[in-house]
């Protein structure tokens, strides 16, 4: 059977979510594994500038059910409209971004249409032993490899980052309606809040630049912001910054601040205390700079350089800067 | 309000794994085995809400005999009674699997509310709650920040964590399904009067046979998403130093970082 | 003068009614004392407490010490009423013409009246200071301004005057003079019960009773069979009224709202909502009733704010002791509730690892054999280094480490440390958790009991005091000495067993922050300053020090996590340390110094600071033959 994978995907003020460019990238690579089509699937109403985004992409088509129904999202009316549809035509494999709204969703999908669930695969092959999902486990200490049997469709989120948008495959798609009938919310949306007005949710940042007392001199933080800026993070800092009144407490990582897990973390003159390691050792890649080669924070990095930061930090700065010009 | 609080079994968060001699999941022998995290909070939470409303917390959990202590730690929290979903046919189930185990446990308890965490420290799948309420058809909530239960129990306001450091606040009707995400609230400690009262709380176990279940519809044999195998990820050794002048180790480090972490 | 019979009359009445209203006040009082839960033994060592009543009461030690103004001024009035005792006594029998202090004194007796004269002068501007200080000072003035305790201030000061009038060789309204006398000391009694100068009767007996040591606390019967079989009788801290013992009720009722406490208290002093005042009050309010202690007396909030550091207890002039309510307070959360505990993360992971870092076992093995720390044998080896969890697992403080056992080896010290070590229980005590501290105590106990230990030195004051302090009342059958290496570092140094290099410190202005379970605690105050002394430092002393020394906030586990947000106490005391104009902040203790890094340039532990001012061993060979 030819798969037929459709990517459900995500989108806010008429852009699509980072995630679910992700996921149209791993939608094209699963057509291709598995020998078959891609077909992306829009939800809301008023998605004219997504649905024209998707149409420049390589992919069977662009399927889009429009009601206002659909305006917020509500596991009711999603799963109610994507069930009547996957009934209707039988794709494979239904793709989301492991976001926290498709996280909330999915699996009562994959529940409701008799089909299976993969949540937040890192990669996928086809082999000797069929179709195999690579994911973390425990944390990503662990990944394991499954593999899914019965009736289709499979269900499956992949993790942020874990597919390149950049990869994307350009071509074009054609617009085609799906039946919204069955968008039935079954939540009462009162309104969104932020969490808090003047926090700074590092939580949030998929590249943190986090600065120790190694920086000596609080006048030094420019070199960091610098480099913070290049790289479109957010900075963060270990205790002894916090209290010597460096920057201000909503930065502060570790076991009285702010745990982080960041695509990328960039550790600048931390030495690395326990405290500190506590509220980042999941970070994905760990890269760290300083000066004492003996440093803890070395034992849990991926990159090391040991040398003197205010040398470094500016090098590095101009190095990404022109990493990105030339992307 | 009665409330049913599901809770995961899992490995210590510092626990050093081993891969099994199968190579399909953990050696287990010598590991410490605590509650999960995420449903720590949800029984704090059930706990509180039933201080609230003069109700009851009964525990859910399925896995092997080690579950019954994560259980009795529960109890030993508040919780009044507990039930242990132990048979081996229950074992080796997906998410959709457990989930109809459970559903089928819960469902005639005369419940009002379920509430468990939203994600388990080892599998890490946050679906088994979702697809538990799909199974009870009870509406859920995912990564719930905040609860208030509102008109005697026949409604609750919810906050759900969004991405982008925004919440959603939503009302829906009871029962329901709540699935916490860890830190709305701060769990309480298991006080020895607690745990002596533990003591002569009970545990049940029941079988699929209890729950009215055919066999084939958990666990392993219910399940459609199987294990091949697990290993610990590449390259997860120490640093690799990167040598040079300042110049010379900035740009090997970006072109690391793009090349092969690929994270920029 | 003489009496008429009706004025006689009269004044017996009086002196009757005076008396009545007063035993009628004073019942519900004894009845609110009564009512406690029973108590340790509060009569034994005698001496001591006699003496320690002699030095508090009668020289009011504690008074002048901890405000030394208006402690003097209380000094002088205090002193006032023990001189005027006989002539209160003598004023009442003159009607009956029954010459008191003539029999006494005899041809002394003028003199004695002028005597008296002069300390009537010294009570009245006593008095007059300590009203004006709390009534017009408003910035050092104690509030809420209690208008009863101004009345007997003024009482007090009538009297006085009363007195000065009547000795005077030509006396105003003599016969109406005396009465007005007689009548304010009739009066006095009942005035009392209801104003903070019920202090006057209950101080000394709170005093008295007071714990020897403090935070002596009583360790709880915890064995499983025996609180099975009691069932709900047993006491598991305070959880309502009905668990306060009949001291803390005396306590309660012996406050005399100085404010010293709370002015004392780190949480306190760094904006937090803990009072320390403010629950010995609320402890008095509560005595009406049997609510539950945790919301009536002190809130989950204030409670967790406590850092256990003892500066409100041991300032207290009347006896008081606060840490026993802050301890009922703790194992009521920790044994009976669980609920509200700042904590619990901390008790969770010592529970499951045996230490807060939740590092494993083979992590010390591999700091053991990377720094070739040699393992105690018995009958050889002479002192158990204890190592305790921060200097174990912290890799910050392997410097403090590594310059003890260097320091160690150049004094020739004979010394090894235990295969393995769990943490001294010390936070889980004090986060209310007895029965985590009984079992890790008693697991310790054991395993310095089988190498027969008999010295242990330790550089960590929480250990220290544990292990010095509390494990003996565990078990009776442990005894070892235990010292902090601030002492041991000063007998090497004493013993010239430690060559220094005093350039090493010339001109490097250091400062020293006490460490409260060192100093407060175990009044280890002068061997540090020894050390940094001998070193070749000069120490600039904080405001702040020794027995008035400033938490650092890590009490109350705060070094694993911070509790509060706000109002830090840690950074209340870097503030000050900041300002005290030192380069190196010297800590003898591994969680002051997590807690206090980076408050100024260096922050090192004493050990460290003396390993830079010794020579190593071949340096030092090398000067000795040339």
């Amino acid at each position: 059977m030819p798969g037929k994978i459709w990517i459900v995907v995500q989108h806010r003020d008429g852009k699509l979510h980072r995630m679910s460019r992700e996921a149209v990238v791993a939608g094209q690579k699963l057509a291709a594994a598995v020998g078959g089509t891609a077909q992306a699937v829009v939800l809301g109403h008023g998605v004219e500038p997504v649905v024209e985004a998707l149409t420049h992409y390589e992919l069977d088509a662009v399927l889009v059910a429009e009601a206002e129904a659909l305006v917020d999202y509500t596991p009711g009316a999603y799963i109610g409209v994507l069930a009547a549809a996957v009934a209707e035509r039988s794709p494979t494999h239904l793709v989301f971004g492991h976001s926290y709204q498709n996280v909330d969703y999915m699996a009562r999908l994959a529940q409701a249409v008799g089909g299976s669930l993969v949540s937040e695969v890192v990669g996928f092959e086809q082999g000797d032993e069929g179709l195999v999902w690579r994911r973390p486990i425990f944390g990503g200490k662990l990944q394991s490899r499954l593999r899914v049997s019965g009736p289709a469709p499979v269900v499956v989120s992949v993790q942020s980052g874990a597919f390149s948008a950049d990869e994307a495959v350009a071509g074009s798609a054609e617009r085609q309606s799906l039946d919204s009938a069955a968008a039935v919310p079954d939540r009462e949306i009162l309104g969104v809040e932020e969490v808090s007005g003047e926090h700074v949710d590092l939580t949030a940042a998929e590249i943190v630049v986090a600065v120790g007392r190694g920086l000596g001199d609080p006048q030094k933080m420019g070199i960091i912001e610098d480099l913070a800026a290049a790289l479109g993070a957010e900075i963060g800092a270990s205790r002894p910054v916090i209290d010597s009144g460096w920057l201000p407490r909503d930065r502060q990582i570790g076991s009285s601040g702010q745990t982080v897990a960041p695509k990328l973390y960039l550790a600048v003159g931390v030495s690395g205390a326990i405290q500190h390691l506590v509220g980042m050792k999941g970070a994905g890649t760990i890269v760290a700079i300083n000066k004492d080669a003996g440093a803890p924070i070395f034992a849990i990095a991926d990159y090391g350089i040991v040398g003197d930061l205010h040398e470094i930090v500016p090098a590095l700065t101009a190095a990404v800067r022109e990493a990105k010009a030339g992307s | 309000m009665k409330i049913a609080v599901c809770i995961k079994q899992v490995p210590d968060s510092e626990a050093r794994l081993r891969v099994a001699a199968d190579r399909r999941w953990i050696d287990e022998e010598d590991l410490r085995f605590v509650v999960n995290e995420s449903d720590e909070y949800a029984l704090e939470e059930a706990l509180q809400i039933a201080e609230h409303t003069d109700g009851e917390v009964v525990v859910f959990s399925l896995g092997p005999e080690r579950v019954r202590e994560a259980l009795r730690k529960c109890l030993a929290l508040g919780a009044s009674r507990a039930v242990h979903l132990a048979d081996e046919a229950f074992a080796g189930g997906d998410a959709i699997a457990t989930g109809r185990a459970l559903a089928a446990a819960i469902q005639n308890g005369g419940f009002d509310l379920v509430v468990t965490g939203s994600q388990s420290d080892d599998v890490g799948f946050g679906a088994t709650g979702s697809i538990l309420a799909g199974h009870l058809d009870w509406p859920h909530v995912w990564l719930v920040m905040g609860v208030e239960i509102e008109e005697g129990g026949a409604s609750a306001k919810v906050t759900r964590e969004m991405e982008s450091g925004m919440n959603e606040v939503i009302r829906l009707r009871l029962p329901a399904v709540l699935e916490i995400q860890a830190g709305l609230n701060k769990p309480r400690y298991a006080s020895l009067k607690g745990i002596m009262q533990a003591k002569r709380k009970e545990i049940a176990t029941v079988a699929p046979s209890d729950l009215g279940l055919d066999p084939s519809v958990v666990g392993a044999a219910g399940s459609r998403v199987e294990t091949l195998s697990v290993a610990f990820p590449e390259s997860s050794g120490g640093a690799e130093m990167i040598e040079g002048d300042a110049a010379t180790a900035a740009g090997v480090l970006v072109e690391r970082l793009r090349k092969e972490a690929r994270v920029l | 003068m003489t009496f008429a019979v009706w004025e006689k009359i009269l004044l017996l009445v009086l002196v009757a009614g005076s008396t009545g209203l007063f035993l009628q006040g004073l019942r519900p009082k004894i009845d609110h004392v009564r009512a406690g839960r029973a108590d340790r033994v509060r009569t034994d060592r005698l001496n001591s407490r006699i003496l320690r009543v002699i030095k508090e009461v009668v020289f009011q030690t504690r008074v002048v010490g901890g405000r030394p103004v208006a402690g003097l001024l209380h000094a002088m009035v205090f002193a006032g009423f023990a001189f005027f005792a006989l002539e209160t006594a003598d004023h009442f029998l003159e009607p009956f013409e029954i010459p008191l202090l003539a029999a006494i004194f005899g041809g002394a007796l003028p003199l004695f009246k002028d005597f008296l004269a002069v300390v009537a002068i010294m009570v009245a501007i006593g008095i007059v200071g300590l009203a004006f200080r709390r009534f017009v000072l408003v910035k050092v003035s104690p509030d809420p301004k209690s208008y009863s305790s101004g009345i007997v201030a003024l009482m007090i000061l009538l009297l006085m005057l009363t007195y000065l009038n009547g000795v005077a060789v030509e006396p105003l309204y003599e016969r109406a003079n005396w009465w007005l006398h007689a009548l304010l000391i009739i009066a006095f009694p009942p005035m009392i019960l209801g104003s903070k100068h019920f202090h006057i009767l209950l101080a000394p007996i709170a005093i008295f009773l007071r714990t020897h040591e403090l935070g002596e606390y009583l360790p709880l019967e915890l064995d499983e069979e025996v609180l099975m079989a009691a069932e709900e009788e047993i006491s598991l801290g305070l959880e309502t009224m009905a668990d306060v013992p009949w001291k803390m009720r005396l306590d309660f009722l012996s406050c005399v709202e100085c404010k010293r406490c709370t002015d004392q208290c780190p949480a306190a002093g760094s904006g937090q909502e803990l009072d320390p005042r403010a629950f010995i009050l609320a402890g008095r309010a509560a005595l009406e009733g049997d609510g539950a202690v945790i919301g009536n007396v002190i809130t989950e909030t204030a409670l967790g704010q406590c850092t256990s550091c003892g500066a409100c207890e041991s300032i207290c002039p009347v006896g008081i002791e606060h840490l026993q309510v802050l301890m009922g307070a703790k194992r009521a959360q920790a044994l009976a509730s669980g609920k509200g505990m700042v904590a619990g993360d901390f008790l969770e992971s010592v529970e499951r690892y045996g230490n807060p870092f939740k590092a494993t076992g083979s992590a010390r093995q591999k700091l053991i054999e990377e720094l070739g720390i040699p393992i105690y044998q018995p009958g050889k080896t002479e002192y158990l280094l204890w190592l305790g969890c921060v200097w174990t697992y912290n890799e910050d403080a392997r410097g403090s480490l590594v310059a003890t056992i260097e320091l160690f080896a150049q004094a020739g010290v004979s010394y090894g440390v235990l295969e393995s070590e769990s943490c001294s229980g010390h936070h889980s005590r004090r986060q209310g958790e007895e029965l985590q501290f009984q079992t890790l105590a008693k697991d310790n106990i054991e395993r310095l009991q089988q190498q027969n230990v008999a010295k242990v030195v330790t550089g960590c004051p929480h250990c220290f005091h544990s292990i010095r302090r509390e494990y003996p009342t565990l078990d009776e059958s442990f005894s070892v000495e235990t010292v902090h290496h601030s002492e041991l570092l000063l007998e090497l140094l004493e013993q010239g067993k430690i060559q220094l290099d005093r350039r090493a410190g010339h001109g490097r202005k250091v400062t020293f922050h006490d460490p409260c379970y060192l100093g407060r605690y175990e009044k280890v105050f002068e061997a540090p300053r020894q050390v940094i002394r001998r070193a070749g430092f000069d120490l600039l002393e904080l405001p702040r020090r020794r027995e008035r020394s400033f938490c650092c906030g890590g009490g109350n586990a705060g070094f694993m996590s911070q509790h509060e947000e706000q109002n830090r106490v840690d950074l209340e005391r870097k503030r000050e340390i900041r300002e005290s104009g030192a380069e190196v902040l010297v800590t003898a203790c591994p969680e002051c110094k997590m807690m206090l890094d980076a408050a100024v340039e260096e922050t090192v532990d004493l050990a460290e600071l003396l390993a830079k001012a010794a020579r190593s061993p071949t340096e030092a060979s090398l000067s000795g033959q040339g």
